[in-house]
């Protein structure tokens, strides 16, 4: 996979996230590209959102885009597993 | 094992990390991660067993099933559930589903039990439990027919 390509997959799964979390809860995204516990080349997509919303509200958003963005991740060199992870802020103590 | 009283472990761990302050949580949360993994996996092994030799009162060798129950790997279950969604089986919607959540969180799992660095809050591991939760429903509502044919996907190896 070019560099370019690369990029350009970044910047899509950006648009997809936003397009499925609601802004005012999220903070900032991450995606990297990286080799997993098994070896693989993947893609993780890490979602850091605000402390808010029922924790019901936050799985919602996250099956709904993991399900999104493995129609997304089909790249010269094949398949690469979007990993999605979420860090939510801590309520305050 | 049963995936649910896995799950309700998972819940448990959460909830004393609420009252817990301090160090004892990280412990609580990562631990609560893993558990949610493993209730995910215990509940492929039991699909397994059951699909393949029969489910609890069918006429069936315990033997084998206990057999067939740990017939499923880690590693390899996790790479063919990746390769569920991207190689268009047509599995339906609820085992898609399960094979991306047994996915992330077999490696989340791989974070909090083997990274010294990583730390979880309540809400993310809780999320966790969660998603593992809502896949297991998911599988159990697919059809016989799916639910044995993504159990031979994970169990064999093609030629």
């Amino acid at each position: 996979m070019t560099r370019t390509e690369r990029d350009d997959l970044s910047r899509r799964i950006d648009v997809i996230v936003r397009e499925h979390v609601p802004a005012d809860i999220l903070t900032n995204l991450d995606v990297d590209f990286d080799r997993d516990h098994l070896g693989e080349d993947s893609i993780f997509v890490v979602l850091h959102m605000k402390y808010g919303r029922t924790t019901r509200e936050y799985v919602d958003f996250l099956q709904t885009l993991s399900s999104r963005l493995m129609d997304e991740t089909h790249t010269s060199d094949g398949f690469l597993f979007p990993y999605v992870s979420s860090r939510i802020e801590e309520e305050a103590a | 094992m049963k995936s649910d009283y896995l799950i309700i472990s998972a819940r448990i761990l959460i909830d004393s990390s609420r009252v817990s302050p301090g160090q004892p949580k990280q412990v609580n949360n990562r631990r609560a991660v893993s558990t949610a993994y493993y209730a995910m996996f215990h509940e492929l092994c039991g699909q397994v067993a059951d699909t393949f030799v029969g489910g609890t009162g069918a006429d069936r060798s315990e033997k084998a099933w206990q057999q067939a129950y740990r017939a499923v790997n880690h590693g390899s279950a996790a790479q063919r559930c990746k390769e569920a969604k991207a190689q268009g089986h047509g599995f339906p919607a609820g085992i898609i589903s399960y094979a991306k959540e047994f996915a992330d969180l077999q490696q989340e799992r791989h974070e909090a039990d083997y990274a010294p660095s990583y730390r979880i809050s309540v809400r993310d591991a809780e999320a966790f439990i969660l998603r593992a939760e809502d896949a297991i429903s998911g599988l159990r509502a697919c059809q016989l027919k799916d639910r044995r044919a993504f159990c031979v996907w994970v169990a064999f190896s093609r030629r």
